[in-house]
């Protein structure tokens, strides 16, 4: 724990009077070796004039070979593993396809505009799912409805699957049973001699009209950067030794709903209110990378591309912390090797979309499934944008991580996951600061991780709610 | 003489009525924040003694908790008189110390956040030198540094654009419009920032300075094209906020790329020219300024454009005012005089351009690419006045974009007459730009 | 939109720029020779592209729109899915002819 490392030492008290000829104790930070392996995630040549047909079939092309071994491990090697194409009815085999599912509810831009029904705008959901759903499997060239034993309303579309049953006379496949790729195979982790942190943070929300949450991110920012608390409490923070912010710096109210709704003569001379956020954030990274390296990914509100993999934040946003060789402007999805430690994350859009179009609602449940289909995002392209490639489908995840995150988290959650090769993975789904004044750090050594909360005192709650203001 | 200290806080308390944070002090004073923190605690001590009247205190409480089941290190701000109430119910606690000392009693800690905000403000530069943590590898880099490593970063981006057929990259049917832009512009920020950190140590607003040798060129032979915009800029910078003059000094680094490194190297001395040009040019001012307008405005639509994928008739009845906004950059130069008349006009209105417009309704009739005869009517904003042949070249472009979406041109049609009556979100931008352009 | 549209304009005008150019560039050149050959060299170019056609109809290495056909081909080695060397000979020898270089449906909008 990270509150038992900071409280070891002895006489680290400043409830005392000043001695002068003390300067006050400077600690080394923890520095250790990174490497970023997130080229995968970058768009080069943006070219969008392609169908996203290439991308489901490069998805496809890729997981088959995976999948069939795994049929073969679940079922035997000596299962039937065919094509649609090749389907007889009656037979049992099993099919690796990648499944669709038709939903009623889903927004479809074709159906708003078609002028032959006049609908209403359909009206935002939590979820998109509903009973008439219908999962479908596809495979290169045909599809078939399933029915049996598949859970239809967790499944997503895009996920890669093998199922195992027969056709009936009705055309429909009985699925008897299914597998999935799960965990990819795991580079061990180096065993480290001395526990160091990351601290993973997400949702800043800057530019909000709460101005109350500021002074939790100010002590977060004024705990890593080593002026809070006592010794004990700074040479623990010497060793946090990374801070990762996960996406959402920025508000949901920095992106003007005006802006695309407003004329534009009306809104020519307003300035965008994302300028003063970004502004403030310059400030706080500031604070930070004088202090600490930081990676910072963009989010779903952040001024950057919207679809997958969102492109790192330009540096000309930030022309005071941008000096510092200690900010890394990183993609979103992320993917680093922090000493030997591989972090594989992204800000959380991926399991909010798998979330409104399953009935799985933990966003670490859902980060589990992700990983055991061995895909980041299986709902883009269709719900969730996404860049179209072509060549391969970058988020396929063809190394296992150590620790596997998700941002913009309704709640810090973490879990300790072994695979079947003895892969560890850490899951931990990132809280939003700006909801939950709540932040994580990360023991490299142990692969434990650990919420820290912030928290002042406000007028209206006192006492009581005065320990739940993180959450 | 020790002591001292404990009179400055004293002041900084009772005369100037402050909130004094741990934080505050170790800035203002100049010492390390354990010393600081030592301080304010001994202060309160003293007074305490003393026990003089009225002084609250706010305490940092860290340690280990359970919240919920979950345990987690809590980082707090507390009162005074929930300090043992909130220690007891810690599992263990971290540490604890003085975080700041005022007056008043604070009924929330919103202020607590503004004082130690402006404070860090304007030590931002050296923020975390009085901190106990020493990062060996956060040195800000040198002009030179920076630029090499940009140059390290840049490279990367463009080797995977050549070598991107082997991964992701553009199929061959794709030609690679944008892939020229992002070049020019990583060029000119890099030229920026690294003129930037000439600039040093005062780097806290740089811009200003900056924008003086974009100003200059007249002297240069192949910048004269760029002098209006020069101008223009230059008259920027005093009321423009800041991150739109970056564009727009990315925008001049661009039109004035050949001659960049001269540039850089007349840094120095071009200023008092600048701000005799600057002078001479001040009655020109709400020129300049209805050329930024119209600038900027073509600027936004050109993002716009990029992310839109069809756009609805009514709105590229807008769009019309782009090609056409630029116009009085060229015509500036050969009849100035015009110009100052159009200024004042778009003075007294800054909404309304010189030229009138109107809507019409016109149909075009072309050969699309499948060979195929479409007629499509749509409504084109037109200028009537005597500056006709400026705006008919402006028409062409959205004539070939059309002629590009045969197929959907007829849906964008009925759309937009659909539209006025559907009760889509879009109704309501929609309308707001009819509505401008009735009230004429 | 505009980004997308100005690229199939574009890539039409290059496909028959360079094709109408390829065209006269092939049949004035054989004449020098003689018919035959030139016969010859049409026959064999007509087998070629039809191998091409079959590559681009085999579904097993994926969809073949909007990219070039040594892209596909590349994709599919990639994802071992095994496709004919021949044809990477063949697409590398005339890899400046649109005919060879361009996958069937090249021309249609999509």
């Amino acid at each position: 724990m990270f509150s038992d490392l900071s409280a070891q030492k002895e006489g680290s008290s400043v409830l005392c009077r000043p001695a002068f000829e003390d300067q006050g104790p400077v600690f080394e930070r923890e520095t250790l070796c990174y490497s970023l392996c997130s080229e995968r995630y970058g768009v080069g040549e943006r070219s969008f004039s392609r169908q996203y047909a290439h991308i489901y079939a490069a998805r496809l092309m890729h997981m088959r070979p995976l999948l069939s071994e795994r049929a073969q491990q679940k079922w035997g090697s000596g299962v039937l593993i065919k094509k649609l194409c090749d389907l007889e009815t009656g037979q049992e085999c099993c099919i690796v396809g990648t499944l669709f599912k038709r939903m009623d509810l889903q927004p479809s831009i074709l159906r708003e505009i078609s002028e032959e029904h006049n609908l209403l705008p359909q009206p935002a959901r939590a979820k998109y799912i509903s009973d008439a759903d219908e999962l479908i499997l596809e495979d290169e060239l045909q599809r078939i409805k399933l029915e049996g034993k598949i859970d239809r309303d967790k499944c997503v579309t895009g996920s890669v699957v093998a199922i195992y049953g027969a056709e009936k006379n009705d055309g429909k496949f009985t699925v008897e049973d299914f597998c999935m790729a799960d965990l990819p195979p795991q580079t061990p982790r180096p065993a480290l001699g001395s526990d160091r942190f990351v601290l993973l943070a997400s949702g800043l929300g800057l530019g909000n009209s709460h101005a109350d949450s500021m002074l939790g991110l100010q002590l977060l920012v004024d705990m890593v950067t080593g002026q809070l608390g006592d010794t004990g409490e700074q040479s623990g923070a010497a060793t946090i030794s990374r801070v990762l912010l996960a996406g959402n710096l920025l508000s949901h109210s920095t992106q003007d709903k005006d802006a695309s709704t407003k004329a534009k003569y009306l809104t020519k001379k307003t300035q965008a209110g994302s300028v003063e956020a970004i502004r403030l954030l310059d400030e706080l990274l500031l604070q930070l990378v004088a202090s600490v390296p930081v990676d910072v990914m963009p989010g779903q509100y952040d001024p950057t591309n919207y679809t997958l993999p969102q492109q790192p934040l330009h540096r000309c946003m930030f022309p005071l912390s941008s000096v510092y060789p200690t900010l890394q402007l990183a993609s979103n999805p992320y993917e680093a090797n922090i000493d030997g430690v591989r972090f594989l994350g992204s800000s959380g859009q991926n399991v909010c979309d798998i979330q409104r179009y399953s009935t799985m609602d933990s966003h670490l449940e859902i980060l589990e499934e992700t990983l055991r289909l061995r895909h980041l995002a299986p709902t883009a392209p269709d719900t969730l944008g996404c860049y179209p490639f072509y060549q391969k489908d970058p988020f396929i995840l063809e190394e296992c991580p150590h620790v596997y995150f998700s941002g913009s988290a309704p709640a810090f959650d973490s879990k300790l996951i072994k695979g079947p090769d003895g892969q560890e993975v850490l899951l931990v789904t990132i809280p939003e600061f700006s909801s939950t004044q709540t932040a994580c750090l990360v023991n490299l050594s142990t692969l434990q991780c650990e919420p820290v909360c912030f928290s002042a005192f406000s007028a209206d709650e006192d006492e009581e709610s005065e320990m739940n203001v993180s959450h | 003489m020790d002591e001292l200290y404990l009179d400055n806080i004293d002041e900084y308390v009772n005369d100037h009525n402050k909130i004094v944070t741990y934080k505050w002090l170790s800035l203002t004073l100049g010492v390390h924040v354990n010393t600081a923190k030592q301080m304010l605690y001994h202060y309160l001590e003293h007074k305490r003694k003393e026990s003089s009247p009225q002084l609250h205190a706010t305490y940092l409480v860290s340690g280990k908790s359970v919240d919920n089941g979950q345990t987690c290190h809590k980082v707090s701000v507390v009162r005074e008189e929930q300090l043992e109430d909130f220690k007891s119910k810690m599992t263990l606690v971290v540490s604890i110390h003085v975080y700041s000392v005022q007056k008043a009693l604070l009924r929330d800690s919103g202020p607590l956040y503004s004082v130690d905000y402006d404070a860090v403000k304007d030590n931002l530069k050296n923020c975390s030198r009085y901190s106990s943590i020493r990062c060996a590898s956060a040195v800000p880099m040198s002009s030179v540094e920076l630029r090499q490593a940009r140059e390290k970063e840049q490279a990367p981006t463009s080797v995977p654009e050549n070598k991107k057929p082997a991964v992701n990259g553009g199929a061959s049917v794709a030609s690679k419009p944008s892939a020229k832009a992002p070049k020019g512009i990583m060029g000119m920020l890099s030229f920026k920032s690294t003129s930037k950190n000439q600039d040093g140590s005062k780097d806290i607003k740089p811009e200003q300075k900056e924008v003086a040798p974009v100003t200059d060129p007249p002297k240069s032979k192949p910048a004269a094209k760029t002098n209006p915009m020069a101008n223009f800029f230059g008259s920027q910078t005093k009321k423009a906020d800041r991150p739109i003059k970056e564009e727009q000094e990315a925008r001049t680094a661009v039109v004035s790329e050949q001659n960049q490194s001269s540039q850089q190297e007349e840094e120095p001395e071009p200023e008092p020219a600048a701000v005799q040009q600057k002078d001479t040019k001040t009655d020109s001012r709400s020129k300049t300024k209805r050329i930024e307008e119209s600038d900027s405005e073509e600027e936004k639509m050109e993002k716009k454009k990029r992310r839109r994928i069809k756009r609805p008739e009514p709105d590229s009845s807008d769009e019309d005012v782009i090609p056409d906004s630029p116009q009085p950059l060229e015509t500036k130069d050969p009849s100035p005089k015009k110009e100052v008349e159009a200024a004042q006009l778009s003075h007294g209105n800054s909404e309304t351009k010189v030229r009138k417009r109107r809507r019409v309704l016109k149909s075009h009739v072309f050969l699309d690419d499948e060979g195929c005869m479409v007629t499509e009517k749509g409504y084109e904003s037109e200028s009537y006045s005597e500056t006709e042949d400026d705006f008919q070249p402006s028409k062409q472009p959205r004539d070939n974009f059309k002629a590009k979406l045969p197929s959907s041109s007829k849906e964008n049609e009925k759309k937009s007459q659909k539209r006025s009556s559907a009760s889509s979100q879009k109704g309501t931008k929609q309308a707001s730009i009819t509505g401008f352009f009735q009230k004429k | 939109m505009t980004a997308k549209r100005g690229l199939i304009t574009d890539s039409f005008k290059v496909v028959k720029k360079t094709r109408r150019g390829g065209k006269k560039e092939k049949s004035p050149t054989p004449p020098p020779s003689e018919a035959e050959a030139e016969d010859e060299a049409q026959t064999v170019r007509e087998e070629e592209l039809q191998k091409l056609k079959q590559f681009d109809l085999d579904w097993r290495f994926g969809p073949c729109t909007g990219i070039s056909r040594l892209q596909r081909w590349e994709r599919a080695k990639c994802h071992g899915v095994n496709p004919p060397d021949e044809i990477k000979d063949l697409l590398l020898q005339k890899h400046t002819d649109p005919q060879y270089s361009l996958s069937l449906w090249s021309e249609y909008p999509f």
